[in-house]
């Protein structure tokens, strides 16, 4: 069982599978990531929706270079790793 | 290694897990000078109960995968038991054997951990709840005869 296609993602791809999560559980990405960072999420979500949402989230965000301290997205993700 | 190397990868390791990799997506990151990500995501099926939900992060270049966010965790009859993750948020590497609300999302520290040990510690789980991996019982009966253990359940 193979795929001979290959598939690819961006911005527009991630933030509408954010959206399907979004409907799932009514909350706003934005909200949700907020409640995420702040160990809040509601028991309802799964902690592996959770943890797939927020990924989403956060790559939007990288991708769209949305990075609040104004490093390049990937350098910070990077930097974070660098050591594992 | 390519995603289409890495997905191939990811089937062969849940067939000798005894699993089967079901949904599985495998998406490379799109755009001028995009990193060499990739993302993974689907289900290691183990029985018609139970499987273990999977996503990864990863870098691929030249030839290595190296994980930068992931989690695997075990539903059984629809109910998500516990797992393992890592995320970019919070770093460490997590055990989360149930939810509960506080400063911990309701995890403890871990090292590392890999899916097929991800998936063989969901095994262990189902063995301990009367659902052990095709042939086990074959085996235990087999080490029993041999008096190498107790008789079988």
């Amino acid at each position: 069982m193979g795929h001979a296609q290959r598939h690819y993602y961006d911005a527009d791809s991630l933030e509408t599978a954010a959206r399907v999560f979004e409907r799932a559980y009514g909350i706003d990405s934005d909200a949700f990531y907020e409640a995420y960072l702040a160990n809040e999420v509601p028991d309802r979500i799964p902690r592996f929706d959770a943890h797939v949402w927020a990924s989403f989230v956060e790559d939007v965000r990288r991708l769209r270079g949305a990075e609040p301290d104004g490093d390049p997205p990937i350098a910070k993700v990077q930097r974070t790793f660098a050591h594992a | 290694m390519d995603s289409q190397k890495y997905r191939e990868e990811r089937e062969r390791e849940c067939a000798e897990a005894s699993a089967t990799c079901r949904d599985l997506e495998v998406g490379q990151e799109k755009g001028p000078g995009a990193p060499p990500l990739a993302q993974l995501i689907g289900r290691a099926e183990l029985n018609e109960r139970a499987f273990v939900k999977m996503q990864e992060t990863v870098e691929l270049h030249q030839g290595h995968v190296h994980r930068i966010r992931y989690a695997y965790y075990l539903s059984f009859d629809g109910e998500e038991i516990g797992g393992y993750e890592r995320s970019l948020v919070h770093g460490e590497h997590f055990h989360c054997t149930h939810r509960h609300r506080g400063h911990l999302p309701g995890g403890e520290p871990a090292g590392p951990v890999s899916f097929k040990e991800a998936v063989n510690a969901a095994w262990d789980w189902l063995s301990d709840h009367g659902y052990p991996p095709p042939g086990a019982r074959r085996q235990a009966r087999r080490l029993w005869r041999l008096g190498l253990r107790r008789p079988p359940p």
